[in-house]
């Protein structure tokens, strides 16, 4: 099931188009929307939450029309914003209560549900602090947990590494992972962080000046196809890039003990090429695999087929 | 050697208790009352504020001291065989609520209100109200309300208390058979400046960068209205006496003046540059200033909710 379906969508300020003409469907699960500053992402979950009106086109949001159902996209959707937002003058628990209250959850109830989620957020021992004091990766931390409260099936996570240290990243990172992995909540990642992506989504949209530049499984995405192969020696052996040479290879990089080799016009099955060549030059085989790129090297060729095109 | 991804902060925190993530399931009010959460928080704010309760003790000890001035002046009207309390209860009340007060319950509109809307945006808190489930006419409205019911509530009180004082000492002789309708003027003569002065508040606070900005902006309005209105008054119909007493309703404490006088329908005295002795000052028909005060309250509220969005849209 998808859990937003987007169909010839523009979006425009004025007359600057922010969207342009995007038709996309994003599945269950984690979903990354990459790009670079100014590709529309943020206006896209704008307009997705009924923050920004569309001028064209028409989408769904847990099969909610965006046209007509902002408030009800609203009570199944929990945003964590880019900018830092707070509600200024309260404690962490107060403020998190108070989100849940204005999701509909009796008072009672959002209370005990926000010490819940700063639990689960991590930030348990600070819950009775005041918000204004926090620091940047605990301002990050109190988003996610006021996008939780309510118990939302779907999340817009808009950049949420920014600002934070190393850890913080690896522990926002773990904690986005965790939510979207049979939690029975959707997450859709808005980042320009390739790396955070390629770290916890399994879905892809990449844009680039309005328009999606490419979409899909983050691992079909990644995978280069046909004959690039990713090889691993017990220890570097120009005797086996040679040998794979005679057999019609061609090696692409070479680092020590790792080669990437494209078999196009070798004879044969790969693995059995690649035994004979091991047993040939003398050397162990630990490994092979087909080639994968990082999302950064899909990125760029999505723009480069773009700029082409 | 550490881990470089941490499992769920979450999920392993506690041997004892189960904090992994659960989704909530449970009961949820309903859409149409969700502004009223809003208005609640401005309220148990507002709890929270010394100042707000200086500013009411202030109110309440300005009540007991005029309370104390009324009777003691209606036990020796009654040894002088003047004419009964009734005659001072009135006017006493309308003073209290549309003169002597307003001054208060402006500053105590300015110390909750100026924040309300200005606050928010300051901080864009704005985005985390309007990205749940509730409109920008349900975040406004209780903004609004929650001031007004604050304000309403310290104009309001002290004078139920005394009112009931009254009936315990005077109903033997006749309270109520002069003043029917005393407990509904008290309550229109405190919701007037409640509703105004929050409604103009709001409006203020919705366009101003800060909450000192929005502060001193309606302080300004509200101080300097009502002496300008007061030296036209003066200045330019000095010998015209029932000009005066209009034009010196023609501004926002002059407003709400009148109608604490219309509502009691009592007509007050005051002393007038160039007049030897006190003038009543009379005031505008009710019709004519409730019809202003909505008009303001109106405009005040319409340009709030024009400046508040979840997302600061710049045209292209």
């Amino acid at each position: 099931m998808s859990t937003i379906n987007v169909n010839n969508l523009t979006v425009k300020y004025g007359s600057r188009i922010a969207v342009d003409n995007v038709t996309f469907e994003i599945p269950d699960g984690c979903v990354g929307l990459l790009g670079p500053n100014g590709a529309g992402k943020t206006t896209l979950i704008k307009c997705l939450l009924g923050f920004v009106p569309p001028a064209s086109g028409t989408g769904k949001v847990l099969g909610l029309d965006i046209a007509t159902s902002g408030l009800a996209i609203r009570q199944k959707v929990g945003l964590m914003p880019e900018l830092d937002c707070h509600i200024p003058g309260i404690n962490a628990v107060t403020y998190v209560a108070y989100t849940g209250e204005l999701a509909g959850m009796p008072a009672s109830l959002a209370i005990g549900r926000a010490h819940e989620v700063l639990e689960y957020c991590g930030l348990g021992e600070a819950r009775y602090r005041q918000v204004e004091t926090y620091s940047t990766g605990m301002l990050q931390r109190i988003k996610l947990a006021q996008a939780l409260v309510h118990g939302p099936g779907l999340l817009l996570l808009d950049e949420p590494t920014n600002g934070l240290d190393p850890r913080g990243r690896e522990e926002m990172l773990a904690l986005i992972k965790d939510i979207s992995h049979g939690k029975g909540v959707s997450v859709i990642v808005s980042s320009h962080l390739m790396p955070d992506i390629e770290r916890v989504c399994d879905y892809a949209i990449v844009m680039r000046g309005g328009k999606v530049a490419t979409s899909g499984d983050i691992d079909s995405l990644r995978s280069v196809g046909g004959y690039h192969v990713e090889v691993e020696l017990r220890e570097p052996c120009p005797a086996f890039a040679r040998a794979m040479e005679a057999r019609g290879a061609r090696i692409l990089q070479d680092v020590g003990s790792i080669l990437h080799i494209d078999m196009q016009n070798v004879q044969g099955r790969q693995s059995t090429v690649l035994f004979q060549a091991a047993a040939e030059s003398d050397t162990q085989l630990r490994g092979f695999r087909p080639v994968q790129r990082s999302m950064e090297d899909v990125f760029l060729a999505a723009i480069d087929q773009e700029n082409a095109a | 050697m550490t881990n470089p991804v941490p499992p769920p902060v979450g999920a392993t925190a506690s041997p004892i208790a189960d904090l992994s993530y659960r989704t909530y399931n449970g009961p949820l009010r309903t859409r149409a009352v969700r502004w009223w959460v809003v208005a609640l928080y401005t309220i148990r704010k507002a709890r929270r504020s010394q100042g707000f309760w200086v500013l009411s003790a202030v109110c309440v000890l300005s009540y007991i001291f005029h309370a104390l001035q009324f009777y003691l002046e209606e036990n020796v009207s009654t040894l002088m065989k003047a004419p009964s309390h009734v005659n001072y209860v009135l006017p006493f009340f309308s003073a209290m609520n549309g003169n002597l007060n307003a001054y208060c319950l402006m500053g105590i509109c300015m110390l909750l209100g100026a924040g309300s809307i200005a606050g928010d945006q300051r901080v864009n808190a704005l985005m985390v109200y309007l990205s749940k489930p509730i409109t920008r006419t349900d975040y406004l409205l209780g903004k609004w309300v929650g001031l007004m019911l604050t304000i309403f509530a310290v104009a309001v009180i002290p004078s139920l208390i005394l009112y009931m004082i009254m009936v315990a000492a005077y109903s033997s002789s006749g309270f109520f058979a002069s003043t029917h309708w005393l407990l509904l003027q008290i309550c229109l003569a405190a919701l007037v400046p409640s509703v105004v002065l929050s409604a103009l508040m709001t409006g203020i606070s919705a366009w101003s960068r800060s909450s000192f900005t929005a502060g001193a902006l309606f302080a300004s309005l509200y101080i300097v209205t009502g002496i300008i209105a007061n030296i036209l008054a003066l200045a330019m119909f000095a010998h015209q006496a029932h000009v005066i007493l209009m034009v010196r309703h023609a501004s926002i404490p002059g407003i709400i003046d009148a109608i604490a006088q219309r509502a009691f329908n009592v007509t007050l005295r005051h002393r007038v540059f160039g007049y030897s002795s006190e003038m009543p000052v009379g005031a505008p028909p009710l019709s004519f200033s409730l019809s202003v005060a909505t008009v303001l309250v109106v405009i005040s509220i319409a340009a709030a909710r024009a400046k508040i969005h979840a997302v600061e849209v710049v045209r292209g």
